[in-house]
């Protein structure tokens, strides 16, 4: 009589405490690898070669091309926080309150946290891109191959115009979100501009601006660091560049979304302790 | 392939295996490369042919075995030595993988910019590289207007534009072998 192989009666299982802890290990190793990335994009500053044009091309790329996105959306920011508040304070009659809401909102969350944001959905993604595609055709290996550290080339020009030009988009969003804000006010509220002007300015406390631009350059590296990570681990060939362009902008969102509630925290803090 | 590596081997693998996740693509591979020896390794697609040639210029480390490169152990330097050491060494990679974003007379000049020789004698050394692979007449081209085989072509002229490359490892598809 033919007699069946006990192991074909045995159910096909999946050890989920196997599968959680290979999850587990792939996502420290992604922690390991992206600390390792950024540490060394920093400590490549600090001996030469260093590659000035690459930082002012992607200062380009990073600060002009963003430009005009990061304008238009600052304008339209202040203008509906000014809709959007207006009817409230209308309603004590305290209008020129306005102003100092428009300004503190802009200047500490919105303006660093929008520009991060869009920065990193245009810049995050095309740096993933870029390395990705650079990776799938062995640019990346002909670049060592040649003698040229891809992290001192690639990534370090990346994170230093990252993280130059993000402070200073941010303070062209806020400014024209305050204009934004300036000019709905008007329309809506007839608040004339010495009064807008006077109070969205005098509301600002040094403390307010150290929050406003700090963060940007925590955003900046964070940026650049990860969309930088996700172009060079790619694999795959072209899907897997698709993939990590994807998961750059989703990544890099989602840290300056975490980082920013901490920064806050301790911004807050140093405010009452330390300006 | 199994062979003795001598004192005066330019190249020597002893004992290497590596392998992926779908298991060892190299098992043990020792063998040896003489100076002006030529060796032609061929395989079938997926048999290891790039890989051995990425350990030789430790752009990969196996996960045993020694590598040894112009008596250099190239599993004891550090991704620093080894940067400057690869400019020794001339590589063409198999699709060419020249920069897409800088014309051919960029891609050739790039090893010189790195090694930061003077301008004017920049093009004069980039024509010569190229009229040597026959491809002088394509200076301002983009990669993406060249065929296949321009591209190794320019490739070639890039690993030999050094004059620090003095050993030369080419790895030809089997369409380009005449």
């Amino acid at each position: 009589m033919a007699t069946t192989d006990p192991k074909l009666l045995q159910p096909n299982t999946i050890s989920i405490t196997g599968a959680l802890s290979e999850g587990a290990k792939r996502w420290v190793l992604h922690v390991q690898e992206y600390a390792l990335l950024s540490g060394r994009s920093v400590t490549r500053l600090f001996s030469p070669p260093y590659y000035v044009s690459d930082v002012l091309d992607q200062m380009d790329i990073i600060g002009v091309g963003s430009l005009p996105i990061v304008l238009l959306t600052g304008f339209f920011i202040g203008a509906v926080l000014v809709l959007q508040t207006a009817a409230q304070f209308e309603r004590f009659g305290q209008t020129a309150l306005t102003a100092d809401v428009v300004s503190l909102a802009l200047v500490r969350e919105l303006g660093p946290s929008i520009t991060g944001l869009l920065v990193a959905g245009r810049n995050a993604s095309g740096m993933a891109s870029e390395l990705g595609s650079m990776i799938v055709t062995e640019q990346v290996d002909a670049m060592r191959a040649m003698g040229t550290d891809p992290v001192r080339k690639l990534v370090t020009p990346r994170m230093v115009a990252t993280v130059l030009m993000l402070p200073l988009l941010t303070a062209m969003a806020d400014f024209l979100g305050l204009i934004g804000g300036y000019i709905v006010s008007y329309f809506t509220l007839r608040l004339g501009a010495i009064s807008f002007w006077t109070r969205a300015i005098d509301t600002l406390e040094f403390s307010d601006l150290m929050q406003g631009l700090t963060k940007p350059i925590i955003f900046g590296f964070i940026i650049a660091t990860v969309g930088c990570y996700q172009g060079l681990t790619v694999k795959g060939g072209t899907q897997g560049v698709g993939r990590a362009t994807t998961q750059a902008v989703v990544t890099a969102s989602v840290f300056i979304l975490v980082s920013n509630f901490f920064l806050t925290k301790l911004m807050l803090y140093l405010a009452g302790h330390v300006f | 392939m199994s062979e003795t590596a001598t004192s005066e081997s330019v190249l020597s693998l002893e004992n290497v295996s590596i392998g992926f996740d779908k298991g060892n693509v190299l098992d043990g591979l020792s063998f040896s490369v003489a100076p002006r020896e030529t060796k032609i390794l061929i395989g079938e697609s997926g048999s290891g042919k790039t890989l051995i040639l990425k350990l030789a210029a430790g752009l990969i480390q196996p996960d045993s075995g020694t590598v040894q490169m112009l008596g250099h152990d190239l599993g004891r330097m550090s991704e620093r030595e080894l940067l400057a050491f690869r400019r020794n060494i001339g590589f063409v990679f198999q699709e060419g993988a020249l920069f897409d974003s800088l014309t051919v007379a960029e891609n050739v000049a790039y090893c010189l910019r790195e090694e930061r020789v003077k301008e004017e004698d920049i093009e004069p050394r980039v024509r010569e590289s190229l009229r040597f692979v026959e491809m002088e007449d394509t200076l301002e081209k983009l990669p993406a207007e060249l065929s296949g085989g321009m591209k190794r072509r320019v490739s070639i002229a890039r690993a030999l534009v050094s004059r620090h490359a003095w050993f030369s490892m080419i790895l030809l598809r089997r369409a380009s072998i005449r």
